[in-house]
């Protein structure tokens, strides 16, 4: 008997969405282990929703949703206790020089990002990975005609905050 | 032609507008050095972010980590009685209609052998014919009786009578 479900199976969301799943818990959470278990999580809740009588009708833009929400909620929750620095972020590198020169622009990065809302976080990091607008509006839950001014607006405001931070 | 705005632009700038409005950019763009000047600013900070945003991509991806492909489902009462069989996975509708179509199996089963015992009835009916012999001097009538013998009564006219001549 054929399996005419086998692309939409569970297996194949998951295989072909983690990298993009970690990806995107990476940058808003700047740390490999905890975008790891953003990633897991993300996909045992969407495992529970399939098995359960709520279907899941765009999953890409679901996955983006919760991961998007599961990692503010994280972060919150993590700035309770502590600041979040940018030395959290790991390099395996050999040049020491690279190294500290990438951790100062990650640095910069991070707290230009910061100051930006998280809606404009989340848009800028599903834009980064070349999403559609349609895309964006579901996984943000924007109208799509306004998904353009948004972008422009996120854009415009961290080019600001990025200029800020190189002026001494 | 009045000059465009930064969500026009944007849009026009990640390719979601429409190919007429593209050509009337264009068109614009062509005539408008304003316009043109903003666009080719406006794509740069596009451009700057997007370098910018790269930073805080991994520099390894992890491979996706082995899931059990068909782990237990225990508290959910339907898919443990109908998960999988034979490694073919049964859903709800499929349990469904296979439970009508085995309803509806039995019950034409059931039909047809009520109808069938109906026909054999009269072939294993007691019915019987019996013949009486009524002689007289000149001849023998054999008559042939149809006679119910479960309620050892005639049910019908005599069947056959069949007379032979005597001879002395």
């Amino acid at each position: 008997m054929g399996k005419p479900e086998r692309q939409d199976s569970f297996e194949a969301v998951y295989e072909n969405n983690f990298s993009v799943i970690y990806r995107l818990g990476y940058r808003l959470l700047g740390n490999s282990e905890q975008a790891l278990d953003l990633a897991q999580e993300v996909f045992l809740r969407l495992y529970q929703r399939l098995n359960g009588s709520s279907p899941v009708l765009d999953v890409r833009s679901w996955l983006y949703r919760t991961a998007s929400n599961l990692s503010y909620d994280w972060l919150r929750r993590k700035s309770r206790f502590q600041k979040i620095c940018a030395n959290h972020f790991e390099r395996p590198g050999q040049d020491v020089e690279q190294e500290l020169i990438k951790a100062e622009e990650n640095q910069a990065m991070r707290a230009a990002l910061e100051e930006l809302s998280s809606r404009d976080r989340i848009l800028l990091t599903l834009y980064q990975d070349e999403l559609s607008y349609e895309e964006i509006s579901r996984a943000m839950g924007l109208r799509r005609s306004s998904v353009g001014t948004f972008i422009s607006r996120a854009i415009k405001s961290l080019a600001k905050e990025l200029e800020k931070g190189e002026k001494p | 032609m009045r000059c465009f705005s930064e969500k026009t632009f944007q849009e026009y700038l990640d390719g979601e507008v429409s190919k007429d409005q593209s050509r009337q950019i264009e068109q614009h763009l062509s005539e408008c050095h304003r316009c043109k000047q903003k666009l080719v600013s406006q794509k740069a900070q596009k451009d700057f972010v997007i370098r910018k945003l790269r930073l805080l991509d991994p520099i390894e991806m992890p491979v996706a980590p082995v899931i059990n492909s068909r782990p237990a489902k225990y508290g959910e009462p339907l898919s443990f009685f109908f998960g999988r069989f034979f490694g073919m996975t049964i859903r709800l509708p499929m349990a469904v209609v296979a439970m009508v179509v085995l309803f509806l199996a039995g019950l034409s089963l059931g039909l047809f052998l009520r109808s069938q015992s109906a026909l054999t009835s009269v072939f294993r009916s007691k019915l019987k014919s019996v013949p009486f012999y009524i002689s007289s001097d000149k001849s023998i009538q054999t008559v042939w009786l149809n006679l119910d013998l479960a309620n050892y009564k005639p049910i019908a006219q005599p069947r056959i009578i069949i007379t032979q001549e005597v001879t002395k």
